[in-house]
């Protein structure tokens, strides 16, 4: 059985020792007395096993880093909507949202200043909600831009599509409560869909 | 207060000013800072899975209420604090799901197939081996001691006791993972 040193003072100090948080006086005094005491010096000893059998979980902590700047309302002068992982959902939401508008856009017949090759532009604003859904607001100011009205076109998207934008939210792990920047959608006659960003 | 206590406390509260002004790196800092620690917090008080959504959901938490935060207590301690909050709530959804109550036994006693591949030495998986069988608030002062370096004052707020308490957890601890070694050998 190892024994135990009579200088409760210095056993005090050894797991700090052994963590490297020991004052600089402290650490000196520790190891004068360890130079002379095999009693400490083995109890050090079992420390450093001890710190040794309790390693940290690998852990990203840069990926924690920016999930927690996205999931918090961070006062700053880089918000989370210009952060790549923010962008990425955004792409993906007027991808699939945009899709949908142009079907209904055709349905409605109101394609009209998209005619004849030119490309519609419609202003949206998209807003996150929360992690487990989505909502997705209307244009900040349709009355002054042609374009459809994306507000119920989310109702329109097959199942299959909703699934895809939730999954593609939910993998994310966004929590997002601010006001989201502008984007506009470009949308080719041909299908193609592109984003472009609202100027400021 | 140590010296480096006293250092990390100056960078902690100048990190927290740079984040309330709106620095995004700062709270990138915090983060790089605390975060190991954390993570090995969690495992250590049995968090298998998910260790990386729970140092995660620290930080969103802190930084949502850093308002509240008082800097007569460390940032370190107050992550602690919150991380040890999750980890009893996730652990009290966990056993009203399965309706059980040994997940308090099954935490205590180790994996040590999983263990074998990170612990490389046998005196260091002899000696978690003693850990593991101490009382869970001994454990726990103990770890936070030796693992963390803390004052008694941080671990008495994170395990919520008094330093004298603290300190007489961790001198049984030590007795009786001695007597324990002493035992197997
Ligand atoms: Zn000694």
């Amino acid at each position: 059985m190892m024994r135990d040193c009579e200088n409760g003072e210095i056993r005090d100090l050894l797991p700090l020792y052994a963590a490297g948080t020991v004052s600089q006086a402290d650490r000196a005094t520790v190891e004068a007395h360890l130079s002379g005491c095999a009693d400490c010096a083995s109890e050090l000893e079992l420390l450093d096993a001890a710190r040794r059998a309790y390693p940290a979980p690998a852990v990203e902590l840069g990926a924690v880093a920016r999930r927690v700047a996205m999931a918090s309302q961070v006062r700053s002068s880089k918000p989370y909507y210009r952060q790549p992982l923010w962008r990425a959902a955004a792409s993906i939401t007027l991808f699939i949202v945009g899709a949908a508008g142009v079907v209904i856009a055709r349905q409605a017949g109101e394609v009209g200043s998209g005619a004849g090759g030119q490309a519609l532009v419609q202003p949206l604003d998209s807003v996150i909600r929360d992690s487990a859904g989505i909502g997705v607001v209307g244009p900040a100011d349709v009355s002054t831009q042609r374009g459809v009205s994306l507000g119920p076109s989310l109702a329109d998207l097959s199942d299959a599509q909703i699934e895809a934008l939730l999954a593609s939210l939910d993998g994310l792990d966004v929590t997002v409560r601010a006001e989201p920047d502008t984007f506009a959608v470009v949308i080719v006659p041909d299908g193609g869909v592109g984003t472009a960003r609202g100027n400021r | 207060m140590t010296d480096d206590a006293g250092t990390n406390r100056a960078i902690d509260a100048e990190l927290i000013q740079r984040w309330k002004a709106g620095d995004q790196r700062a709270a990138t800092a915090i983060v790089e800072r605390h975060g190991t620690a954390l993570a090995r917090f969690a495992a250590s008080s049995g968090v298998r899975e998910g260790v990386d959504e729970l140092v995660q959901a620290t930080f969103v938490r802190a930084f949502h209420s850093l308002d509240s935060f008082r800097a007569d207590s460390t940032l370190r301690t107050w992550l602690f604090t919150i991380l040890k909050r999750l980890v009893l709530d996730r652990r009290r959804a966990e056993r009203r799901q399965a309706g059980a109550t040994e997940l308090e036994e099954t935490h205590a006693v180790d994996e040590y197939g999983a263990l074998d591949q990170m612990i490389a030495d046998e005196t260091a998986m002899r000696v978690r081996g003693a850990v593991q069988q101490l009382l869970p608030l001994q454990r726990e002062v103990f770890l936070l001691r030796v693992t963390d370096g803390m004052a008694y004052s941080e671990i008495a707020t994170v395990v919520g006791s008094t330093e004298g308490a603290c300190r007489v957890h961790y001198h049984n601890a030590m007795r009786s993972i001695k007597e324990k070694l002493s035992d197997d050998a």
